[in-house]
């Protein structure tokens, strides 16, 4: 991926502060490496007490939280008097926990983070990153919370939504917390308006319960699950904490910020805690790992992804010659670049296309997401000659990922294909992920063979998928390439698949 | 001078008053050198440390008077190996100190067949730097302490004499190949250089290879000339240029087959078939080095090479699951030399369900283990 490329967001790091580098090779061109890296882990996040302060929040925002791409800048909100934020974390403060995981037998912690209450039966919300660990070896760690003054007690886990980060948390003993009370949902008939002003309550970094005030700026575009864009700060160890409207009433939870940028942080819309807490409160506590639910959570979203992919055609790539899969930027951004016009090597054209929202499921992983990319090549200033020794180079090289306690190795077939009209050599290669029966990564790339001196390589990732969808992801992809019809170049590049759509 | 090879010139042996020589012993280095020789006009002939032995062997670990070389009752030389620490040795065969007297033909190389005696492949590549210390048959072989002895005897036959092949013809090829090696260095470079390059650009393969080549036949050739007291800078050439080249044919043989037939096998084997040439090629340095150890040395080479391929292969199959680290053929055809019949889109994405098994069997392996552990050991 370029250098302008953005770097993907990044889940807030826990103050274990684990960085999971997610590399995700590219074509192997010169230095055409998409690198994406993504720190995950979890930051507690002290809650802020909500002024009760009423906000202008009476524009109309279209859309609810569920969906994704709204916004356009509207008028500014009213500004919160200067007190406000304290007052919000004045009352929010005893509602507020710290989320840690701790090494079964030690009181050593292996990550924090925050969550908050939600029931007087002492149900608390927190993202799923925040307790990933436990959740995934409950033999080896365990849940505590600790009160900003200073109580502490054992929490039990029952339930997760992995999609969307969250997890649903119990005190093992309500009668400690009891009678602090409980932050409230905003209700989704009252839509926040763009500008307005709210706060993120957690610790960062450990330091102590903070307040970081920002703007709503609705929801992230592009972005296939709907996440809230936050104008403000989070930093590892929020996580899992609420963000407040002025009246201190719940609008989302904090889950990730951008490091390449400042103050682009983004919130889980409330309404989807909202819904884990109605699915999972009366659920018995787990003491298994997850990976059956979360098998069942991940089938179902690649199942959905899978659907809404394939039911959008390819766009037109503008390449003269080829038609070229390029997605749709609804749900995924691409980037581009190409050598200089005065170069005097091999020229190409790069686009990378790679989705905002990747599930984290444990350290290093992050699955239900697609990556599409291609590079266009033009030899005919070098010739045909060096053009085949170029164009095989650059074939080489691809990694397909190697086995690990995760994932198995690679398994690949090959051959030379027929696309429309246009002979391809393709290598398809999935791995499986061990703990996760059922899913897979799969890769599929496709280089074109009817060019002396031009041609397209393509790359198609996709994390986290059923066998049978990662071939129709595979077979949807290869269609995409063809010849431009005569007389057409340039133009509906989206042509239509081959019935391949389940 | 064309003279009957074994039949000595009357005037030049039969000096004045003086016995013909019986035999000849000679004293090497280790490395087979010679150190100094004794003309035996009358047997016997003492060894030994003592400065009034006949040949005085100066060696902590002879004695004083060591052995005698003396002539049996017929006349025969025998070897008596006086009492003492140590004794001597002819070949395998031990001679313990005070031991019975042992004729020397007991001792001798055996007669070789004529034809492996002047074999030219005996020689190394080139025939004038045949091999000096071939056993001559009849000829005997001893050792006492570090102190190597060669015994030969007048009755000795004498191989014939051999032609001296000048050492150009034989470089003749060498030069051709090297020079085919260094065109294709030349335009390898040139299919690796975008149009346009700097003339510096070409310092690499113009200068640089020629001197690596010459610099790595240097080293070996410093080796011949520790072991074998000759810098056989040319056969080492030899040997470096026919290594490369076969490398460089071989690898591009095989990744086009790989990439004409489709066949990803043909690129699989590209890494041991270059390795087994690389071995191979040191084989042959290093017999040139160590010539008498020809054997020994292609034993240990192939062992080598069997033992890397099977650390290479196990390693691969237990990271990889696989056995070749080469996941996919990377070599595209050009369109003209496309004879595949490609197959449709759909029936490859199909096959892809042959992956199924192997990629399910990993997972459940991977769930065995997990249940035999507990929830799961992982550690990070």
């Amino acid at each position: 991926m370029g250098h302008n490329a953005p770097m993907p967001e990044f889940r807030l790091p826990p103050w274990r502060a684990r960085c999971v580098a997610g590399l995700v090779a590219g074509l192997a061109t010169a230095g055409l490496l998409a690198a994406g890296l993504l720190a995950v882990g979890v930051t507690h996040a002290q809650p802020l007490v909500p002024a009760p302060t009423p906000s202008a929040a009476s524009a109309p925002v279209p859309g609810t939280l569920a969906l994704p791409g709204l916004a356009f800048p509207t008028t500014a909100p009213a500004l919160p008097t200067p007190d406000a934020s304290q007052r919000a974390f004045a009352s929010a403060r005893e509602r507020l926990l710290q989320v840690r995981t701790l090494l079964r037998g030690q009181d050593s912690q292996a990550s924090v983070g925050s969550g908050f209450l939600v029931t007087d039966e002492g149900h608390l919300i927190t993202n799923y990153h925040v307790v990933s660990q436990f959740a995934l070896k409950p033999s080896q760690y365990r849940l505590v919370f600790a009160t900003a003054d200073g109580r502490q007690g054992a929490l039990q886990l029952l339930d997760i939504d992995v999609v969307h980060d969250l997890a649903l948390l119990k005190v093992a003993d309500p009668s400690v917390l009891a009678g602090r009370g409980v932050l409230n949902f905003r209700p989704e008939s009252e839509p926040l308006q763009r500008g307005e002003r709210i706060h993120a309550l957690g610790n960062p970094l450990d330091v102590g319960f903070a307040v970081m005030s920002g703007a709503y700026n609705g929801l992230a575009e592009r972005s296939y699950l709907p996440v809230i864009f936050f104008g403000g700060s989070l930093s590892g160890g929020m996580s899992g904490g609420p963000a407040l409207d002025e009246r201190g009433r719940v609008i989302g939870i904090n889950v990730a910020a951008r490091r390449d940028g400042e103050q682009v942080s983004f919130l889980v819309p409330a309404p989807f805690a909202q819904q884990l807490l109605a699915r999972g409160a009366k659920a018995a506590p787990i003491t298994e790992p997850v990976y059956p639910r979360l098998v069942q959570q991940l089938t179902a979203h690649q199942e959905g992804l899978t659907q809404a992919f394939l039911a959008q055609p390819w766009r037109a790539s503008g390449h003269a010659h080829y038609t070229v899969p390029v997605p749709q930027e609804k749900v995924m951004r691409c980037w581009g670049r190409s050598t200089p016009p005065d170069a005097r090597g091999l020229l190409f054209e790069r686009s990378d296309c790679t989705m905002d929202s990747r599930i984290f499921v444990g350290s290093g992983q992050l699955l239900g997401h697609i990556v599409v990319r291609h590079e266009a090549y033009d030899g005919r200033r070098i010739g045909a000659i060096r053009f085949i020794d170029r164009y095989s180079r650059s074939f080489r090289n691809e990694a397909f990922g190697s086995a690990s306690r995760q994932l198995s190795a690679p398994h690949c077939t090959e051959d030379t294909v027929m696309g429309r009209g246009l002979p391809l050599r393709a290598v398809m290669c999935l791995n499986a992920h061990k703990k996760l029966p059922g899913l897979y990564n799969v890769s599929l790339l496709v280089a074109t063979l009817d060019g002396s001196m031009q041609g397209v390589q393509g790359r198609f990732d996709a994390y986290g998928f059923s066998f049978a969808n990662a071939q129709k992801l595979a077979a949807h992809y290869l269609a995409g390439f063809g010849l431009q019809a005569a007389g057409a170049a340039g133009a509906a590049a989206a042509a239509p698949r081959k019935g391949t759509a389940p | 001078m064309s003279m009957p090879e074994a039949v000595a010139p009357e005037a030049s042996v039969q000096e004045a008053g003086r016995p013909p020589p019986l035999a000849r012993i000679e004293v090497l280095e280790r490395d087979g050198r010679l150190r100094e020789a004794l003309s035996v006009r009358a047997w016997p002939v003492t060894l030994g440390r003592a400065i009034d032995n006949d040949l005085v062997l100066d060696d902590p670990h002879i004695a004083a008077y060591h052995a005698v070389i003396e002539a049996g009752p017929e006349g025969e030389p025998r070897l008596r190996v006086l009492p003492g620490r140590n004794g001597m040795r002819s070949g395998r065969r031990v001679l313990p100190a005070g031991g019975a007297p042992v004729a020397l033909d007991e001792l001798a190389a055996p007669a070789r067949p004529a034809s492996t005696a002047a074999a030219p492949r005996e020689a190394s590549p080139t025939a004038a730097t045949a091999s000096p210390s071939t056993l001559a048959a009849g000829t005997v072989e001893l050792s006492a302490g570090g102190v190597r002895l060669r015994v030969r005897r007048a009755t000795d036959p004498l191989e014939p004499e051999r032609e001296w092949a000048p050492a150009r013809q034989a470089h003749a090829g060498t030069l051709v190949l090297a020079v085919l090696l260094w065109l294709w260095v030349l335009a390898e470079h040139a299919i690796g250089l975008d149009p346009g390059n700097k003339a510096s650009d070409w310092l690499p393969p113009l200068v640089g290879a020629p001197v690596a080549l010459a610099g790595w036949c240097l080293v070996w050739a410093l080796a011949s000339k520790i072991f074998q007291h000759r810098f056989e800078f040319w056969p080492h050439l030899a040997v470096a240029v026919r290594g490369l080249l076969a490398v460089e044919v071989a690898t591009f043989v095989l990744l086009w087959l790989s990439g004409l037939s489709g066949w990803p096998g043909f690129a699989r084997v590209v890494t041991g078939a270059t390795a087994a040439i690389g071995v191979v090629t040191l084989w042959a340095h290093a017999r040139l080095v160590l010539p008498q150890q020809r054997r020994p040395l292609a034993w240990a080479s192939a062992a080598a090479y069997l033992a890397g391929a099977a650390i290479l292969l196990a390693l691969n199959q237990q990271r990889q699951e696989r056995w070749f680290a080469e996941l996919y053929s990377a070599m595209l055809p050009p369109p003209v030399l496309m004879w595949q019949t490609p197959t449709p889109a759909e029936a490859f994405v199909q096959r892809a369900e042959r992956l199924r098994p192997a990629l399910e069997k990993s997972s459940l392996e991977a769930a065995a283990e997990q249940k035999e552990k507990g929830d799961d050991g992982e550690e990070e």
